[in-house]
């Protein structure tokens, strides 16, 4: 029993060794008699392939980092300063041991492993003099730059790094335009590997901890998720932009890379040919409604659909319409919701729960509160719903309707839902009597080709 | 207390154990001082006592890999199928490297003797890779190796491609095993074991592939029931059959008992093709006889089914077949059926059969009155009634009291309600 105590006490000296060792983050030199190289960048050649320019600086590092992950170029320019405001250097010869656990390739013959720099990120950061001296300007860099990926995973993980691995895998991606020819997908692993859960895709930050889902047999992206509260901006078109905060939900995206639909927080601002209107996404009642409070995008990038949040007034020569803002209400959403579906070209294909007057067969018709429309793509009306009835000209006579009514893309009714009773031509019978409440449908040249109650 | 420290110390070492593993794992060889390099694999298989490895006379790499892969595809032949094209590409997914060794990972598991030392050639983590490349190898040790050292790290990569370890112990007995052809002297239980402490995520058996993180039964060398792996499909008379995520069962001599079948079956029966197909939210399998012949089943709900046969004329969603392909039992029946020259209603009856396809039982109803011969019978709504081989009623449940002849010519007396016995049906 005692010796068992005994052995355990050991273990647990020993592991508190371990541990105080592995407190401090340690950068690797390989030194030969002919050459010293940063061990990021050795590995960088022997396992990758990469080639270096030995004249590359930090800010060359920096811009091609912005090429793919723009916000993470930003963040490392500022922990270079802090780098640089912290830095002490060390005449000391024998600096820290160099742990061989985390080494991929043993120094070759008559080199050896030297430790570079050894930091807390908190307030220490002392670099070998002798070693930082006779470092090529790229290695330079490259120890800079470890550092602030080292940094960057220390303050989200709220520890040291316990291994250097995949910080130096990512940081010998970085010199020339290796990181820009990756596949997303091999990017987000290395990220991964080096415990970094963040990526910007198409302005989106992305939430590398939570599942990524790819295209079949493909490297692009397909559904991910967003960082809670990150920005991202619509860039509707030029000069018109909109930012938002995203949810903690997921984004779909297409094969070219756009974004196909999110959910956010705020407002973001549309303009159509008839005026602003504000889209905003909210937290359902129910989540299998979800999908209705998304917003979704054409892959050209301009808006699909989403749900009007605020009143608005659109006008144009042939409409002047009120979108009505209306509250979700439990447990039905009833009135309907401001739906706004354009066309890939930005204009109105749909726009639901609006009020207001249309000119509709030459003549300005009235629209009671949600009431809805939608419009073929050459600009005539596709359908149009209102609780009050309406006129339309069929057979050569002003025919009342209610509720619904869709018409052919020559102007002509297709169909509607009679409000009094009215006699048609037929083909067979002469004339016809047709109820209230009676669905009636016409071909291209008015005549009667179908009927009854739905 | 012993038992507790001695536990957390375990933990302790195991989580130790574990620290190198970002490095990745990869195959190295020990070299001992007569410079003799020999993959660990085989080191350990030699040291354990299972002999000297051989891939037959042929020492050409390509003739040693066919012979490792005819050993291994007897009893895993869809591992070995994939093994076949990684084994093709190894190369083209390597990094070699040339003056740098790799650094060693600490993965013995056992001590080496005195005089032998330990040298990585492969690691495999294609994180540090580019995208194409699996495996860095270290070219000077590599040359080295003989043709059989070669193809034992090779597969011995292969296998930790597929495995899901940490650490390659389990692998490198597995391994050792097929180079030394031992993989024959194992039962199934003790290969099924090998594979699973190999850290691969399942084992063939039986014609099925199945999945090793899940329940699995073996009895007698024999397996009783597994998890089939995602997209599996059962061979059956021509038609692949895809398995649902729910257990296959077996019967002692390894046929299929029950299996749970996604997607469509089809079934020749009595000249009509019956599309065999669970309900959406079923749970119950589609069984088979010991002999592989279909036993009973679903049908396709989005058709109606017809039996019209002898005095029989019914639609029906489950069939139940005898081992000779006879009918047996069908379910929720509605139709009509003749009794002794007479039609009557069926409504969502089960009807069994005897397996000379004559009606054993069913649940009358509707029309209570049944005419035999010279005599009335009132059955009982929704009572068992049964037949004898030859198709007369053997057994009813009276709906009012009464008298009958038996086929014996004796006189029964019986009230509302009782079970009637004109006579006993054959079993």
């Amino acid at each position: 029993m005692n010796n068992l105590i005994f052995l355990f006490v050991i273990f647990l000296t020993i592991q508190g060794f371990a541990q105080s060792e592995a407190e401090l983050y340690k950068q690797i030199v390989l030194v030969c008699p002919n050459k010293i190289q940063l061990l990021d960048y050795f590995e960088g050649e022997n396992l990758r392939g990469n080639k270096y320019s030995k004249m590359t600086g930090f800010s060359q590092l920096i811009e091609s980092i912005s090429l793919t992950m723009p916000d993470r170029a930003k963040l490392y320019q500022v922990s270079n300063l802090q780098f640089l405001s912290m830095v002490s250097f060390t005449q000391n010869e024998k600096f820290g041991e160099v742990a061989t656990d985390d080494l991929i390739l043993e120094a070759p013959t008559n080199c050896q492993y030297q430790v570079l720099l050894q930091t807390n990120f908190e307030n220490l950061l002392v670099v070998q003099k002798k070693l930082w001296n006779m470092l090529n300007p790229i290695d330079l860099a490259g120890a800079q730059l470890n550092w602030s990926i080292a940094k960057e995973i220390y303050q989200s993980d709220k520890k040291i790094p316990g291994s250097s691995v995949y910080i130096r895998n990512l940081n010998s991606l970085v010199p020339g335009d290796n990181l820009s020819k990756l596949a997303f997908q091999d990017l987000t692993q290395i990220l991964i590997a080096a415990r970094l859960f963040s990526v910007r895709k198409q302005g989106v930050l992305i939430d590398l901890s939570k599942p990524i889902s790819f295209f079949d047999n493909t490297q692009i992206l397909n559904r991910a998720y967003s960082v809670l509260d990150s920005k991202w901006t619509f860039q509707e078109s030029e000069g018109f932009n909109s930012t938002v905060r995203l949810k903690e939900d997921q984004v779909e995206f297409y094969a070219n890379g756009a974004v196909s639909s999110l959910r956010f927080e705020g407002n973001m601002i549309i303009h159509t040919e008839g005026g602003e209107i504000l889209i905003a996404t909210q937290e359902p009642i129910f989540s299998v409604l979800r999908n209705d409070e998304r917003v979704s995008f054409y892959s050209n990038g301009r808006l699909k659909s989403g749900v009007a949040r605020s009143a608005a007034i659109l006008e144009t020569p042939y409409y002047k319409i009120k979108v009505d803002k209306t509250e979700e209400v439990w447990p039905f959403d009833y009135p309907p919701k401001p739906y706004l579906l354009l066309f890939s070209d930005g204009r109105i294909e749909l726009i639901s729960n609006v009020s207001g007057m249309i000119l509709f067969q030459d003549k300005w018709l009235n629209l009671v509160e949600h009431s809805s429309l939608s419009w073929y793509e050459n600009g005539q009306i596709f359908s149009m719903n209102s609780r009050d009835q309406f006129n339309v000209k069929i057979q050569n006579k002003l025919v009342s309707f209610i509720e619904h009514a869709y018409f052919f893309e020559n102007g002509q009714l297709k169909c509607g839902k009679l409000n009094e009773p009215t006699v048609f031509f037929t083909t067979f019978v002469k004339k016809q009597l047709f109820l209230k409440g009676e669905e009636v449908c016409f071909d291209e040249i008015q005549n009667l080709a179908s009927y009854g109650f739905n | 207390m012993r038992p507790f420290i001695f536990s957390l110390l375990l933990i302790l070492i195991v989580v130790s154990s574990f620290a190198g593993d970002v490095k990745g794992n990869g195959g190295g060889a020990v070299i001992c001082s007569g410079n003799t390099l020999e993959i660990l694999d085989l080191y350990e298989a030699r040291l354990a006592g299972y002999g000297e490895p051989s891939l037959g006379n042929n020492t050409e790499l390509e003739s040693m890999m066919n012979e490792y892969l005819q050993r291994l595809s007897i009893y895993s032949p869809v591992r070995a199928k994939l093994y076949l094209d990684w084994f093709k590409n190894f190369e083209n997914e390597s990094i070699f490297l040339s003056g740098i060794p790799i650094q060693p990972i600490p993965d013995l598991g056992s001590p080496l003797p005195k005089g032998c030392v330990w040298h990585q050639i492969v690691n495999q983590n294609p994180l540090l890779l580019p995208s194409d490349k699996k495996y860095l190898i270290d070219k000077t040790v590599w040359q080295k190796l003989s043709n059989l050292q070669k193809v034992g790290l090779i597969f011995h990569e292969l296998i930790y491609r597929e495995s899901n370890s940490s650490t390659s112990r389990g692998l490198r007995l597995l391994n050792g095993l097929v180079m030394t052809d031992q993989l024959n002297s194992l039962g199934l239980e003790d290969r099924i074991n090998l594979f699973s402490d190999a850290g691969l995520l399942s084992f063939e058996a039986q014609g099925l592939k199945f999945l090793l993180h899940k329940q699995f039964k073996v009895e007698k060398g024999s397996l009783l029931y597994a998890w089939p792996e995602k997209g599996s499909t059962f061979s059956w008379k021509g038609q692949n059959l895809n398995l649902a995520n729910e257990p296959v069962i077996f019967y002692q001599n390894s046929k299929i008992k029950s299996l749970p079948l996604s997607g469509k079956m089809l079934l020749t029966f009595k000249g009509q093709i019956l599309e065999i197909e669970r309900n959406e939210y079923s749970l119950t399998p589609i069984f088979f006889h010991p002999n592989g012949e279909f036993q009973a089943g679903e049908l396709s709900n989005s058709k109606k089914w017809i039996y019209n046969w002898g005095n029989l004329n019914v639609s029906f969603n489950q069939i139940e077949l005898w081992p000779s392909g006879k009918i047996a039992t069908l379910q929720n029946a509605f139709g009509k059926i003749q009794v002794q020259g007479k039609y009557y209603p069926v409504s969502g009856s089960e009807i069994r059969f005897y397996d000379n396809e004559q009606i054993r039982s069913l649940y009358w109803g509707d029309d209570p009155i049944i005419n035999l011969d010279s005599q009335k019978i009132y059955v009982e709504n929704l009572s068992l009634l049964t037949f004898n081989r030859t198709g007369q009623i053997a057994n009813f449940v009276s709906d009012r009291p009464g008298r009958i002849k038996n086929y014996r010519g004796q006189w029964i007396d019986f009230a509302k309600g009782d079970l009637v016995q004109l006579e006993l049906p054959d079993e």
